[in-house]
């Protein structure tokens, strides 16, 4: 339901869960310059706040709450960047505590609304970031996909890291920190989801009162679908490893609203997504050159990504295979049997969605955000409606766009 | 079939032992539409030389890694296909202590659990397949040593340990790897797979007795040879570290520092987790934000937000370690020591006590939100010799004189720091 102009709030009652999950999401262009921002306001509205000014004090309550933490977190939706503030709070039947979500609810209202921000706070948040970044430059694996997105979605949405980067973040005051906070809770889009053993009515109320918001005027599209006029490429790149990593993406053409994002789901799941998989089986299984290896869609982008890491003698066989088993798909090279099992890897996951909250949660917010509302059942009937010649028709229309290489030093030592 | 309720945590399951000895617990999860289900073995990688019918076996470091890795072949067919077919995902680990496979579906259970029976109760293995997994496995190694912090974790054990199997990664040294052979896993997959030795746990909204149906029909169509049961052996390990300060280099922005303490082993079950319980409430009150110092160290960059603690019993050794991303290693270090020695005094504020088991009873409540932490938590106490809900009914329990008395296992004689560098 729409409480305000573009401010929702959707409840979710499943008493099979023993705890309620509540989900804050704000919604944002993804821009370089404000990446950063956001990520940084994500880690102060987690880490302290006016009424409770100590990390102490932060941890106090939190237990006193049943460990009910406040996590946030950046994540990018297409051309828009989500900031999601989400919490877990235990199902109050377990410790008959009436007040529990009162003060959960006036907890989150003190840490969303009048979280701790001044300048040692500030530079606080800052190294945090600065590490995180660091670290996700430290590990190759993650590295290789967010250098490739960089290089393979120059110019667009793709390119853009939702926790953002580092050069941004240097240029980032305090006083951006509080512009962006006051932007957060008074021009964006905000959908609110709470799910778990709820009594409907005991929710609104307390979101009434404590999370309210006033309405606002937003012209926000999220997904889209990626397009570049360059040629294929190939880059490589020298690192201290020891293991290669290795990055592909191709353009899908497809958006996830299109008619044909349901064959594109299946055809992705034929190509890389499950052990029964065309590239889990050529790949590691008939050729031992892995032990992982995974594509999978960039739905609000209109994007798909393999990932693998191989040893350094075997990059150029991986990439053949890989590009090999691509084609494959296109030209209908497979057994039948290939796409009935994907068909029923897709479904036997949709199901088990209705199990678990974040899933729940994710789907919900979906729906929400693409204006649509599309059960899980009639999910799993698009998917069971789809033909080889559907998904035969959806590769034939990717484009290959990049692939990227991780890859160890010519002079390294490698028995380090 | 023996029922267990638990009003505390509002859950239900079933016991039986089948005639063929297979421990069969049905956790009975209404109102969700996927199963679960998980067989479970007490043989890990710690377990490198047994004892059985009197012979003494020796087994090359990765064994246990490098069977379940090989449990999905029978014969010309593939384990996970035939579980894709029926709409199922399989999958498996290995720990030190266990290796475990499970199958988890949405759709009718019964064929999937049918198929992990069959497959984890026959080795099907030729030498050319042994040799293909070879690359996979060592691939595998590889992309966790290019892990830092795995790798951090990893050095740290090798330092702490001479002799201990704890000191080679799961996945075993790169050459055990590669000279492991058929006859080594078939040997290895007979001492430890009996049905007697192993657990089944089906967590599931579907009827148990429906399930336990389809596990005894598929029981009683088996033959099993006799078993009996092996023994673990450990070699001597000495009280010192086996290296005090190391260091090594990856293509690492920050440097990160481990300071791990070599505690002694606690063999009765019950103690070794109340132990363990009663030192993380130490550690809480004393190396995490509750110590109002903590901001202190953060804003003298002693630390940072990747900073952390655990502590590990086992029967035969003892694990307390602290790490962070540092450049201040000697402060962090003399950090470390003065935790260590406020730890030592074994005061715990009531107030503080009370806060930490009400976070932790929640976190064991909402535990059960997951099919997976049910299924692994319950075979691993099962194996340990506690009751399930006893494992989470421990935190309630614990009192300022076992902070008091826990304080006697805190030796901080034994020490081994493992540096990180940049390179």
């Amino acid at each position: 339901m729409e409480l305000v102009k573009n401010v929702s709030l959707q409840l979710d009652k499943n008493d099979k869960f023993k705890d309620i999950g509540i989900s804050i999401r704000f919604m944002a262009p993804l821009r370089k310059e404000l990446a950063s921002l956001r990520s940084l306001l994500a880690i102060m509205i987690c880490d302290r706040c006016e009424k409770y000014p100590t990390k102490k004090q932060m941890s106090d309550i939190q237990d006193n709450l049943y460990g009910t933490q406040i996590s946030a977190q950046t994540v990018g939706y297409g051309k828009a960047q989500v900031l999601e503030i989400r919490t877990r709070v235990i199902d109050p039947r377990y410790v008959k505590d009436k007040e529990l979500l009162q003060s959960v609810f006036a907890y989150i209202h003190e840490a969303l609304f009048h979280p701790l921000l001044n300048e040692a706070a500030f530079e606080e948040a800052k190294a945090v970031l600065k590490a995180k970044l660091m670290r996700l430059r430290d590990d190759a694996a993650q590295y290789v996909v967010a250098q490739g997105l960089r290089l393979a979605g120059e110019g667009s949405s793709l390119a853009i890291s939702s926790l953002g980067d580092l050069e941004e973040l240097e240029k980032l005051t305090l006083d951006d920190v509080l512009r962006a906070h006051k932007h957060l809770l008074h021009e964006e889009r905000i959908d609110m989801i709470v799910c778990g053993p709820i009594d409907e009515a005991q929710i609104t109320a307390l979101i009434q009162q404590h999370l309210s918001f006033q309405a606002r005027n937003v012209d926000l599209e999220s997904h889209y679908i990626f397009h570049s006029e360059q040629a294929s490429r190939y880059e490589k790149e020298q690192r201290v490893v020891n293991q290669c990593n290795i990055f592909m993406m191709w353009q899908t053409n497809i958006g996830i609203c299109d008619a044909d994002y349901y064959a594109l789901r299946v055809a992705n799941a034929m190509f890389g997504q499950y052990p029964t998989s065309l590239l889990f089986r050529e790949v590691r299984e008939k050729r031992s050159l892995c032990y992982n290896i995974l594509a999978s869609l960039i739905s609000f982008d209109g994007a798909m990504v393999v990932t693998t890491g191989v040893e350094a003698e075997n990059i150029d066989q991986a990439i053949d295979v890989i590009h090999t088993q691509f084609q494959r798909i296109g030209s209908g090279e497979f057994d039948e049997e290939l796409m009935t099992v994907s068909k029923t890897m897709i479904i036997n996951s949709l199901r088990a969605s209705k199990d678990s909250m974040p899933s729940v949660i994710a789907q919900l917010y979906q729906n929400q955000v693409l204006n649509q509302n599309i059960s899980i059942d009639e999910r799993i009937k698009r998917i069971q409606a789809v033909t080889i010649d559907d998904v035969k028709r959806v590769f034939k229309n990717c484009r290959h766009c990049m692939s990227f290489v991780v890859c160890q030093e010519d002079d390294q030592d490698e028995t380090d | 079939m023996k029922q267990i309720k638990n009003e505390r945590y509002q859950e239900t399951y079933n016991e039986v032992v089948l005639d063929n000895g297979l421990h069969v617990v049905l956790w009975h999860k209404p109102g969700y539409e996927k199963s679960l289900f998980m067989m479970m073995t007490p043989f890990g990688a710690m377990d490198l030389a047994q004892l059985q019918n009197g012979e003494r076996i020796e087994h090359p470091s990765g064994i246990a890694h490098f069977l379940e890795h090989k449990m999905f072949a029978m014969g010309e067919k593939d384990v996970m296909n035939m579980f894709s077919e029926m709409g199922a995902n399989v999958n498996a680990f290995t720990s030190y202590r266990e290796t475990a496979y499970y199958a988890g579906t949405s759709n009718d259970p019964k064929e999937p659990l049918k198929l992990l029976l069959d497959f984890v109760q026959k080795l099907d293995i030729d030498q050319a397949s042994v040799e293909k997994e070879k690359g996979i496995i060592l691939s595998e190694l590889h992309m966790y040593k290019e892990m830092s912090d795995q790798r951090l974790l990893m050095e740290a054990y090798t330092s702490l340990f001479h002799k201990h199997p704890m000191r080679f990664d799961i996945a075993g040294e790169d050459d055990d790897v590669s000279n492991t052979t058929v006859d080594q896993l078939y040997r290895c997959y007979e001492m430890n797979y009996h049905p007697s030795n192993m657990m089944l746990i089906c967590v599931s909204g579907h009827d148990p007795k429906e399930l336990l149906e389809v596990i005894e029909t598929n029981q009683a169509q088996k033959q099993f040879a006799e078993w009996t049961p092996c023994e673990t052996l450990r070699a001597e390990e000495p009280e010192a570290v086996c290296r005090e300060d190391f260091s090594f280099t990856m293509d690492v922005s920050e440097p990160k520092l481990c300071v791990a303490y070599k505690l002694k082993g606690i063999t009765d079950p019950y103690e070794r987790l109340k132990s363990e319980w009663t030192i993380r409430f130490l550690l809480d009150a004393n190396f995490t934000s509750l110590n109002p110092r903590y901001q202190q160290w953060l804003d003298q960059k002693i630390i940072n937000d990747f900073c952390g603690c655990d502590i590990e019993f086992g029967e035969d050794y003892g694990i307390l370690m602290f790490y962070s991303e540092t450049s201040k290693p000697e402060e962090f270090i003399r950090l470390c020591e003065e935790c260590m020695a406020q730890m030592k005094q074994g005061t715990l504020d009531e107030n503080l006590l009370n806060q930490l088991k009400k976070r932790y009873f929640a976190q064991g409540v909402r535990s059960m939100n997951s099919f997976d932490d049910i299924a692994v938590s319950f075979c691993r106490s099962y194996f340990t010799g506690i009751d399930y809900f006893k494992t989470l009914d421990i935190v309630d329990e614990l009192t300022k004189e076992d902070v008091r008395s826990v304080v006697h296992k805190l030796d901080n004689q034994h020490r081994a720091i493992v540096r990180l560098m940049p390179k």
